[in-house]
Order: structure tokens, then sequence, then C-alpha cells
């Protein structure tokens, strides 16, 4: 399962209130008509920490390790830009030319 | 690197015939062996310059020149298109062999194919000229001055590369009018599209999956449509995607930085990736845990410390030193508690979770007390003792034990205790109290009833509770007043109407069984009022013609209700049940009324008649003696057959509860004829055979039931694993050896005839279990043996109590005694650890 706090955008320490107010807002980002998976990621995230008791028990129960994408998320998360997930980058050309000359 | 043999057509080749040589040749070409099919080629050819043998041989060259591109064999795989071009100008150029030229640096000749007016097909010219673009754009300024100036690569690179340039830089206009400037016939159409597409991201995904599908497989600029694709992947199938990069078969190294630089990763998430993905996929927990404390300042150390402590909970308690290798403070009491609970949770034996999660609580409590904890604390306590029940949903059991000391009531005791942590828990309230209803624990119903009509006086669920319990103590006026109180709030709750007709019905029942007819017709008229559903009507209508049967033998009500319900196996489930509330046997009603003989009516019929049975029992309703006679016999002969496997386990369920065994093992063992060994069935067949438990020597059933476990199992049917095994404990109540010991100890030599031998195999046994006790301790030798988890239990208290080595040397001593027959008489285990 995915890191909860990492899905909803919120610190460690949000309450009712911020989780509630990440939920909203992230369901404006992906609703379930244009991105299923991430509505349903989003929803899973809201259920494991609507309150204060869910949130407890999310820290003394759930036992999955870390998954590779909470640490990227965790360490060096992705910038958001307008109504999108992520600011997308661009490639520098010497990217474009190591594809185009076949190498690896 | 191995070598090439010198000759590949086995000794005795050259005496082949040309048509053997040609026919084994063709062989290796169609099978992939190249090297073999080029050797028989070129020997054909030394002895006869055929043209088809020679197309062949071309065909074999390009074959191999793959399989050695393949291998990254590039100068090797160049040889074999040279050689393929040698064998004549019929032999059409391919561009593979030019993509290799320009990839190993050497675009002259690909350049000399188009400058030299030579006759390529136009598709061919095409195909080149896109192949050179691309080089071109990766930075081949030399291939520009090698062609005709006219020719379109050399004539659109100015506006291709101007393109790239605006592109990375951001450029939007200058991006537009670059791609603008670009004719629709021009090499560089496919890098037109890509950058459109380039272009729409991140705003449209879908515009640019469809631009990006218009680039062919088989473009030059196929490795950048597949990288932008690659992008545009959900994150967890792109980081899926991107594992063990660069290794054969998986995504280049460049596509993956590629792909990660657009969606916007920095150098240093790609980094951290690249140290990730070299841990692989089933990284061990140490080489996690130190990636984790490397990384601790930027992950948040908290957040670290909470991961690290999940990672140590496979190889618990040793992993509890790993902290320490990797750096890390070690982990405190509490913390070790919290990973020795999560371990226990692996282990699903439901004692190891409680006492786990016990012990927890215990120590972070202390020896507090509740107001000088924080809110979270309480929370948390409440939580760890509450986990029992949660993880294995322990207090669902349909059929509470009343023993203190099983699992359920241990699990009740906890959850109520969790209740004073944390009262405000109206869900788990509730589902305790539905426990302890099921258990007939009334003076704990009442208690948490009291407690919980306090804090919610006006909630419909605890009203609807309160009804409950008062129909439990048959105080159904009191019932009906509760229920009219929910209706008053929620007037639509079907729920409590059924409750509250089902009340009213089993009050007119107890009316007319005390002879007063009068009244029981008199609550029927009440009941009326509140029934909607067509079960409600049903019930009543089939209650008010037994009381006109009952009362002046006037049968047309209750003929006319069954005309109405359709005859079948259903009606008649209901009318058997409706007279069997009132005491009236079903042969006896059958008489009185004279109704016509019951038909099934197939596999429907059949299903709602079970579904009455079923519903008769949710609605706490009983079944005398005569019902199981009577039911053995009527639905012995309904059509099973025609049932489904879901269908027949929960038949087979149902008639668990009506306690109908004789006619649960028939369905059991119509079932295993087309399930053979299906271990829901097995267990089904032997429950019902030995309703009471079984007792003697074991026989060909404890046989099949054994093999129904270990298939269970195999088949990860936990639940039907878990049913089968509680039968084997209760046969074996210390675990040892077989299913079933003659003595508690269940040696595995008991049952042999020789008494030398088993008294032998006694000793031997003995000292065994001794030895492994004394090297393994307490813990390992219990699950090595596979000690039922109330043993269990009982013993690693009484190890907290008077220390491992004491409970050691006291089951020394026991198996000693119960080999020498010595064992003394205790009723508890307990009592002979005293």
């Amino acid at each position: 399962m995915r890191d909860p706090y990492l899905i909803l955008g919120v610190p460690d320490d949000a309450d009712d209130t911020a989780i509630e107010a990440a939920y909203l807002e992230g369901i404006k980002r992906c609703p379930p008509e244009r991105d299923a998976d991430g509505f349903q990621a989003l929803r899973t995230a809201y259920e494991a920490l609507r309150t204060q008791r869910d949130r407890l028990a999310y820290a003394l129960f759930e036992t999955a390790p870390p998954e590779p994408a909470d640490l990227l998320d965790r360490a060096f998360p992705l910038g958001r830009s307008g109504a999108f997930d992520t600011a997308w980058g661009r490639p520098e050309p010497a990217l474009f030319a190591a594809l185009l000359r076949g190498g690896d | 690197m191995s070598t090439k043999p010198k000759k590949r057509i086995p000794p005795g080749g050259a005496k082949l015939s040309p048509e053997e040589i040609e026919r084994k040749s063709r062989e290796h070409l169609a099978g992939g062996r190249f090297r073999d099919a080029i050797d028989g080629f070129k020997q054909l050819l030394k002895r006869e310059p055929r043209p088809d043998w020679r197309f062949a041989l071309a065909d074999a060259y390009a074959g191999r020149a793959r399989e050695l591109n393949a291998k990254g064999m590039l100068r090797e795989a160049l040889v074999m298109w040279e050689n393929r071009a040698s064998l004549g100008k019929d032999i059409a150029f391919e561009p593979e062999q030019a993509t290799l030229l320009l990839r190993l640096g050497r675009p002259e000749p690909v350049c000399a194919l188009l400058t030299a007016g030579a006759a390529l097909p136009p598709a061919e010219a095409e195909r080149l000229r896109t192949l050179l673009a691309a080089r071109l754009l990766a930075g081949d300024a030399v291939i520009a001055e090698r062609l005709a100036p006219e020719d379109p690569v050399r004539r659109h690179a100015a506006p291709a590369l101007a393109a790239l340039v605006a592109y990375c830089a951001g450029d939007e206009t200058g991006l537009r009018a670059a791609l603008t400037a670009l004719p629709f016939r021009s090499p560089y159409r496919d890098w037109v599209q890509i950058l459109k597409a380039l272009q729409c991201l991140p705003e449209s995904h879908r515009e640019a999956t469809e631009l990006l599908g218009r680039v062919g497989e088989d473009s030059a600029f196929a490795a950048i449509k597949r990288a932008a694709e690659l992008a545009l992947l959900p994150e967890p199938r792109f980081l899926e995607a991107i594992h063990d990069a660069g290794k054969p078969q998986r995504t280049s190294k460049s596509a993956v930085r590629f792909a990660c630089a657009l969606r916007g990763w920095s150098p240093e998430r790609i980094a951290l990736w690249e140290e990730i993905d070299r841990l692989g996929r089933d990284a061990q927990p140490i080489a996690l845990l130190r990636l984790l404390h490397r990384h601790r300042d930027r992950l948040g150390a908290n957040w670290v410390r909470q991961r690290n402590l999940r990672l140590l909970i496979r190889d618990y308690p040793a992993s509890l030193k790993s902290l320490l290798a990797v750096g890390a403070v070690k982990a405190n009491p509490l913390e070790a508690r919290l990973v020795a609970a999560w371990y226990a949770e692996q282990s699903k034996d439901p004692w190891d979770v409680l006492d786990g999660w016990e012990n927890y609580a215990r120590d972070l409590s202390g020896a507090r007390a509740p107001a000088d904890l924080t809110p979270d604390e309480r929370l948390r306590i409440a939580l760890a003792l509450r986990r029992a029940d949660r993880f294995g949903r322990v207090l669902d059991r349909p059929e509470p034990s009343d023993d203190p000391d099983d699992l359920d009531a241990r699990v009740a005791e906890l959850v109520e205790e969790s209740l004073r942590w944390d009262p405000d828990d109206r869900d788990l309230t509730l589902r305790l109290l539905h426990y302890y209803r099921r258990g007939k624990r009334t003076k704990d119903v009442r208690r948490l009833l009291d407690q919980a009509s306090e804090r919610w006086p006006q909630d419909p669920r605890v009203l609807s509770a309160a009804m409950d319990a008062a129909l439990d103590a048959g105080a159904f006026k009191k019932a009906a007043g509760l229920a009219s109180r929910i209706l008053a709030v929620d007037s639509i709750n079907t729920e409590v109407r059924e409750h509250l007709v089902a009340a009213h019905l089993a009050h007119a029942r107890k009316q007319l069984l005390k002879g007063r007819a009068d009244l029981a017709r008199k609550t029927l008229d009440e009941a009326d009022t509140w029934a909607r559903g067509g079960h409600a009507r049903e019930q009543l209508d089939l209650t008010s013609g037994l009381i006109a049967v009952i009362e002046h033998a006037d049968a047309a009500i209750l003929r006319e209700t069954v005309a109405r319900l359709g005859g079948g196996l259903a009606t008649q489930a209901a009318l058997v049940l409706a007279g069997d509330a009132v005491r009236l046997p079903p042969l006896k009603l059958f008489k009185q009324v004279m109704l016509p003989k019951f038909v099934h009516q197939g596999r429907d019929d059949l299903l709602a008649a079970l579904a009455r049975l079923r519903t008769h029992l949710d609605g706490g309703g009983k079944l005398s003696r005569e019902l199981d006679a009577y039911f053995t016999k009527s639905l012995g002969s309904a059509p099973w057959t025609q049932l489904s496997r879901s269908d027949l386990e929960s038949a087979c369920e149902t008639l668990r509860r009506c306690g109908f065994h004789k006619l649960r093992q028939s369905v059991a063992d119509i079932a295993l004829k087309q399930w053979r060994g299906a271990p829901v069935f097995e267990l089904h067949a032997f429950e019902a055979k030995y309703p009471k438990g079984f007792s003697g020597r074991p026989n060909r059933d404890l046989d099949r039931l054994e093999d129904a476990l270990a298939q269970a199992r195999e088949e990860g049917d936990m639940r039907t694993a878990l049913r089968i095994k509680e039968i084997f404990d209760a046969l074996n109540p210390f675990g040892f050896g077989g299913p079933l010991g003659a003595s508690p100890f269940g040696f595995p030599f008991d049952d042999d005839d020789d008494g030398d031998a088993g008294d032998v195999s006694d000793e031997m046994a003995t000292d065994a279990l001794v030895m492994m006790l004394r090297m393994a301790g307490l813990e390992k030798t219990m699950n090595i043996l596979g000690f039922p988890p109330d043993i269990k239990r009982q013993l690693k208290r009484m190890a907290r109590q008077i220390g491992e080595p004491a409970v050691i040397e006291k089951l020394i001593e026991l198996f000693s005694h119960a080999r020498d027959g010595t064992l003394p008489d205790f009723s508890d285990l307990s009592d002979f650890f005293r």
C-alpha cells in the first residue's frame, strides 16, 4: 500500500480538516470519470486517514515495507503544475541524441 | 566468446547428395540455425551457382546478422550484412544494414546509396533518408555534407534542428514556426509528430498518445516514441517498466532517463531511483534499512524510523540487532513489543496475535492511570487491545464459546477493556453487544446496553440492540415499545419493522401455546399494522391460519395461504416451520389441514426452501426434533445435483445450523461425487457423520479428513483448514504426533501391536522431545510440534510467571509421567504446573 500521507500530499501530523481538504482537492485533480485509478488511490488514502482513530490504527497496524514510489516522493517530490499531477520536464538535447543514436 | 567451429556439416556431409544438403540447410534456416544454414548453402553454391541457393544464403546471412545484432555484436553483424551484399546486386539492400552502419558511425556507404544515382526503389530511398535524418539530428552533421544540396534530408535539417532547440528551451513560438517549415513529405515527418506529441504534455495525454501512435514501430525515431510512451504510463506501471533498465529484454537506460526527465524527475530523484533499483525486487531488509538510514535526512528521521521497524518483522527477533548494524539507534522496549506484535500477526496464530498486542498495550499503559496518559496514548492502547478481534474477526463467531478461557471469550474481554480506554467507538460497542447476545450472556448484554443507552440515548442502532435484547428476554411489549421509538425517528427502517412483527408473532405464538387464541389474534392484528414485507405478511397469514386450525379446526385460511404461496418445497418449509413454532408436528398438521402432497419444483424451489430455513434460524427460531426426521425425508429426494458448488456449500452450512446431520451428510456425499476430495465437503461429511465428535481409533474417515486438511492448506482455503484443524485439536489436545494419540502425548508408536517395541519407541520419543526442548527452547518446540493455540498460550503465560526454564523442566517431568503411565490427575494444564 502506498503511503496515504503522500498520496494526499499532507504532512504526517495533518488533522481531520487538512485530510478532508486534501482529499477534496485531490478529487478535483483526479475525478473518477477521468482517472479511475488515481481516484481509487485517493479514496483508499482518505479512508485510511479520515479520523484520528484511523490514523493511529494506520500507524500501529500497517506493516507493508515502503514502496519505491514512497521513497522517491518523500525524498524528491515532484512539483505540481496547475490542474495536473506533476510539472513535466523537457529532456535535454543530449537525451534525444542518445536515443536517436540507438545507444543504451 | 565461443569460437566458430571450422566445419558445421557433420563428417561425411561431403558425401551427401545436393538434395540432401539442401533439405537439411533449409531446415536449419527455418529453425533459426543460421550458421549451419550458411555452411550448407555455401557448400551447395560451390557445386553450382543456383540463384535460389544464393537467395537462401542471403537469408541465412541476414538471420545471423540479426542474431549478432541482438547480442550487441555490431561489428560481427555488419560483416554478415556485407557478406550478404557481396552475393550479388540482385540481393535487395536491407535498411537494417544501413541502421547498423549508422550506429557504427559509418554514414558514408548509406549516403553513397542516395547520391550515386543508384536505382533504389522509392520506398527504400525514403527509408534510408529517415534513418539519415534521425542520425543527423543526433549530431552527425557530416551527413548533410555528403548528400546532394537538394536532398530533403539536407534541405529540411535546419528547421528540424531548430524545432529540437526550441522544444528543449520551452520556446513554443519558435517550435511552432520550425514545425510549420517542415513539409508533410519530409524524412523528418515522424520527428514532427513526436515533437507535437511532446508539446501536448502534460495537459493532454490522450492527444499525445494519439500523435505518438502515428509513428511506426520501425521508424528511425521509434526509440523516442517508445520513451515518450513510457513516460505516459501511470506511476505504478511506469516504475515497473523502468525496473532493471539496461538489462537484456528491459528498457534501455537512455529511454528511462528520457522518460524520467519528461516526467519532471530531478537528477537527484533519478539517482535515488537507480539506487533503489540496484537493490532488486526482493531486496533484503538489511539492504533497505541501510538505504533508508542513508537518506534519513531527506526522508525524515521519524518516517525512516517507523519504516525501519517494519523491516525488522521478517527476521524478528534476530533482526533487532540490524538497527545497530546500519548505524541506527537500537529499538526501545516499546518498539520491540510493536515489532513482536507485527511478527505475531505473520504467524496467523490468533493467540499469538492476542498476546502480542496485549503485551504492547500493557507496556504502553504501564502502571499509569488513564488520566495520566495523552488521548493518543489511550487510543493506541484501545486499538491494540481490540486488534485480535479486528485481525481474526473473532467476535463474528456465530456460536460464542461459554468457556472463559476460549479465544473468543478472551478477545471479548479485551475488547470490553478497550472500550474503557476509548468509549466512543459505537460500532465496536454494538459488535460486542451482538456477540454477548449470541452467547446468551444476559448480564453482560445488560451492562453494556446500559452504558450504550446512556452514551447514545436516541441512536436507532442502540435502540435496535435494546429491542433485540428485550426479545431475547421474552419481553415482547418492551421490544414493541422500543421498536415504536425507533420508527418514530426512522419510519422507513424495514429491519426494525421486521423485528417488531417478529416480536408480535413470537408473542402471539406464546399466547396460543397458553390456550389464549383470542389474545394471540389480537396481537396478530397489532402486528398487521406494522407488516410491510412479503415475508412478514406470509408469517402473519400462516400464523392466522394455524390459529383457525387450532381453535376451530378450520383449515380454509391455511389452505388458501398455501395455494397463494405456490406449493413446492419452499411453501412446505414455511408451513412446517410455522406449525413447529406452535408445537404442531408436521404429520399432525398435514392431517388436520388435508393438503395435497408437496412436489419439489426444481433448483430454485430447493434454494428457496433452504433460504426459509436460514431466515428462520437467523430470526432466532428453534427447530424441534420432529423436523429433523421430516426434512430428512422430504428434502432427501430434492434435486441436489442441480445445485452449484457454492449453493451446496451454503446448503451444508444451513443443514449444519439446523442440526439435520443425516441430511447434511448425504448432501455432502452428493457433492463429493462431483468434487472428489473437496475439503469443505469432506469436513461437512465428517462432522455430520460424527455429530457428537469423533471417538475411537483412527479410521478411513480420519485419513480422508487429514488429506482434506492438506488440500485446503494447499488451495489457500484457510477457513476450511482452520475448521478441520479444530477437529484434530479436539481429538488430540496436546497436539503431539498424529491426529489421534492413544496417550495424551500421541507418541508415534502408540498403535504398535508389539508392546516392547512401543516401550522402546516411547522412550526414544520422550528423549527426542526432551532434547528438542533443551536445545530449541519452549517457543520453537511448540511451533515444531504444532501445539494447539490454547496450550501454547497457557505455557507461554506460565513461562512469564515462573520463567521458561521452570516450564521446560515441568514439561519434561510431564513427558516422563506420561511415558511411565504415572500421569497425575489434573483437570487443567496450569494445575500441573502449580
